[in-house]
This record gives structure tokens, C-alpha cells and sequence, in this order.
């Protein structure tokens, strides 16, 4: 997808924006355990939840909603009175609408999915920007929403963050899937614009971690490749081992680091061993500036 | 020293966390640089707090951690292989294992089990 998106780009590259969706992420985040609803931000827009889960969002001001999403996707652009025959078909027999364009054969499920999640980045970002605080949450207390077609509030931050660079993203992502292991899950962030803080562009899909926990978690590693200035600056792969079964395996590649974390030690090793195989045939290097923490 | 077939030498020490001061080179060699900034950054490296909170962010995907503490840290370059491994009956010490040129992963790890073992026992 590579329609424009204005309030992204905007959040993307200014961190008070940034910290702005953060704290709209965190509002989906403090409901209630297993609320389903919608969350409402005054008159300027709504977040659809099931179980801290975003599963629609709209804004006011959007510039870029789902129909135009579709429509511009310049790999496979759909026509624009195809979606909207679809829609009236879908609100007409009640079918939901990710369903019924599936159904359609218009759009794939993994292509609906990449379009919705640019949609409710969109409107989170638009939210950011508005500075709206969550007014009223009311309850469904019917149904849940297709967990296909749900994002968790980290990957949501990534689809924010990645607007700064979609390149960048786009091969963070990949890297992620090439190196998938059960038991882990794991992100990949940059520095922000100001150096200082990271930012998140690409996560393992279904990532469970809330944002406030994956910022600290890349501040963290972060910290520990800054901190190997005093022994080897071309340190690219770190793991930490807690006294359990858990623990933290860190990479980098070019200026864009990883952190998979690992529910079990065979996740950890797998995950070390595979790593420090690419690290030896130059496969994870680091060639960025060293930074040392203020 | 200890040199493997290969040519690769790997070097132990003990280290003070309080201090980051190398207290002894297992094998009497002079200490190397880099196992002096290793040692310089054993306690930030082993630093879990004050955030996030690992236990409850391991808890996310299904795993109950008990300890905040970390045990161990392995570090690699192209080059070289670092770990930094806690001893669990002195809080207030580490073990570190520094490799000087290429040297195997899983030959520092056995060489610094292998020491700890030692330092059990002693």
C-alpha cells in the first residue's frame, strides 16, 4: 500500500504526534479486560475494541478511508463502484464487510487486512493529531468482531511509524518473518527523528506487548548496544537469559535494530544460533553512528 | 589464555559488579582491554530495572518468569564473542568470557561453564 497518508506521515515524523497515538493506543489498552465496544473521542471520531483489540477506527478529518485505500492500491486497484456495490450488498443483508469483499473475490484476506490496517493507523494518527481524549465507552454486548480482521495496539503504532520510511519498514518486516520461531515475537525500531527515542516500524503479526511496554523494551536494548562502545562497537547480536525458561534476543542490521522476545529456552537458542550464523556470513551487521545515552 | 585448535583464544575473568574492576584472569594472562571494558559494562548490561516489567511482559506470552534478575548475556561482532554470566552463589560477581580473534560460540559457552563448574567447586 503506498497511498498517501497524511496524518501518519505527520505522526511519523514528529514525536510529540508520535507520543500523541501513543497515548490513543493506551486508552484501547487501559479498558477493561475482554471489552468489547466502542470507545468514543468526543465528536472527532470512534475506536471499534474486542479484547484490546482494534478492530475499526474512524475520524472526523481522515483524508484516506478504506474505500480510497482500496481503490489506489497500486498493486491490485480495485474499481471504486465494485467496492461500493459491495458495500451496499453487505449493509443490505447485514454480512459484515471484510467478509463480503472476501467473498467478493475483489481483495484477498491478507490484502483487506493490510488495507485495514492503513485505514485504522489513519484514523488513530488523525485522533493524535485532534488531541482528543476517550469520552464514553459504550459496551456490544452482542457480538465479537472477526479476529482476522482485528490489530493489536502495537502493530497499529508500527503502521503509524513506518510512514517515515516504508522501505525501511517493509525490510523489517521481512527480516521478522525470516527469522519466526514459535515461542517468540518479536519488533523492529529505529531511533526517532530526534535520536533519542525508539520508534517501532515493524512487529510480528498478532503481537501481544501493549506500546508503553515495547518503547521501554527497545529503550532497553537500545541502552545495551550503546553501552558496547566500551568493549566493541561492532557488537550486532545480543541475548540476555533471565533465570527461567524466558529471555530477550537483540540484533542489528544497518540502523535498524530487532528484540524478539522468547517464551522458552529452545525459542532463545534457536533464535541465537540462527542469528550468529548470518552475523558470521555478514548477514547481520552493524554500520550505523554509535550513540552514547544522555 | 586458552588457545583452541583453531588459533582462538578466549579469555576469563572474574569481575566485580560494584566496581566493574577485573579481579582475576582465570588463566594468569594479562588482562586484555576489551575484557576491561567488559567488565566496565557487566552491570549495565545485567541491568533488567526499573523497566519494563519483564515479568509481566514475559506473562503476555505465556510464560510465568519468577526472577527480574538476568543470568546471562552473550554478545557477538563479526569478529568476536562476549558473555557475561552471573554467579548465582555471589551476587556480587561475574563471570566474563572474552574471545580474541574468531573464536566458536559454543566454545565460550562450554569454556565458561566449565569455569563456573570450577569456581563451584573451589
Amino acid at each position: 500500500m503506498t497511498a498517501d497518508s497524511r496524518f501518519c506521515s505527520s505522526a511519523a515524523s514528529d514525536p510529540t504526534l508520535l507520543a500523541s497515538a501513543v497515548e490513543v493506543l493506551e486508552s484501547v489498552e487501559g479498558l477493561p479486560t475482554g471489552s468489547t465496544g466502542a470507545l468514543r473521542f468526543e465528536d472527532e471520531g470512534v475506536v471499534l475494541v474486542d479484547g484490546a483489540r482494534v478492530c475499526w477506527a474512524i475520524a472526523r478529518n481522515m483524508r484516506e478511508r478504506l474505500t480510497d485505500i482500496l481503490c489506489k492500491d497500486p498493486r491490485r486497484p480495485i474499481a471504486r463502484a465494485d467496492v461500493e456495490h459491495v458495500f451496499r450488498r453487505a449493509k443490505e443483508s447485514g454480512t459484515p464487510l471484510g467478509e463480503s469483499l472476501v467473498a467478493s473475490g475483489l481483495i484477498s484476506v491478507a490484502g483487506l487486512r493490510a488495507a485495514l490496517l492503513q485505514h485504522n493507523a489513519e484514523a488513530i494518527a488523525c485522533l493524535a493529531h485532534a488531541r482528543k481524549r476517550p469520552t464514553q465507552f459504550s459496551s456490544h454486548a452482542g457480538g465479537r468482531y472477526d479476529p482476522r480482521f482485528s490489530f493489536s495496539t502495537t502493530e497499529l503504532l508500527a503502521a503509524i511509524s513506518r510512514a517515515s520510511n516504508p522501505g525501511r519498514a517493509a525490510k523489517a518486516g521481512q527480516c521478522l518473518e525470516e527469522v519466526g520461531v514459535e515461542d517468540a515475537v518479536g519488533v523492529a525500531f529505529v531511533r526517532d527523528v530526534d535520536g533519542a527515542s525508539p520508534a517501532v516500524i515493524a512487529v510480528d503479526g498478532g503481537c501481544p506487548l501493549r506500546v508503553g511496554e515495547t518503547l521501554e523494551m527497545c529503550g532497553w536494548v537500545n541502552g545495551l548496544f550503546d553501552v558496547t562502545v566500551l568493549f566493541d562497537s561492532r557488537t550486532a547480536l545480543i541475548s540476555a537469559c533471565w533465570h527461567g525458561t524466558t529471555g530477550v534476543v537483540a540484533w542489528r542490521i544497518g540502523d535498524v535494530s530487532y528484540a524478539a522476545i522468547c517464551s522458552s529456552r529452545p525459542a532463545s537458542a534457536l533464535l541465537l544460533n540462527q542469528l550468529a550464523s548470518r552475523l558470521h556470513m555478514g548477514g547481520v551487521r552493524y554500520s550505523g553512528t554509535m550513540r552514547t545515552r544522555s | 589464555m586458552s588457545v583452541s585448535a583453531s588459533g582462538a583464544g578466549i579469555q576469563y575473568a572474574l569481575v566485580c559488579l560494584d566496581t566493574g574492576a577485573v579481579l582475576e584472569v582465570l588463566d594468569d594472562d594479562p588482562s586484555d582491554p576489551r575484557t576491561d571494558g567488559l567488565a566496565a559494562a557487566s552491570s549495565e548490561l545485567l541491568r533488567s530495572a526499573p523497566s519494563p516489567d519483564w515479568s509481566l511482559l514475559f506473562a503476555r506470552l505465556g510464560s510465568h518468569e519468577m526472577s527480574d534478575a538476568i543470568r546471562e548475556v552473550i554478545l557477538m561482532s563479526p569478529e568476536n564473542v562476549y558473555i557475561v554470566e552471573r554467579l548465582s552463589d555471589r551476587p556480587d560477581l561475574v563471570l566474563v568470557a572474552v574471545s580474541v580473534g574468531v573464536a566458536n560460540l559454543g566454545e565460550a559457552l562450554s569454556g565458561i561453564r566449565t569455569r563456573l563448574a570450577r569456581l563451584r567447586a573451589a
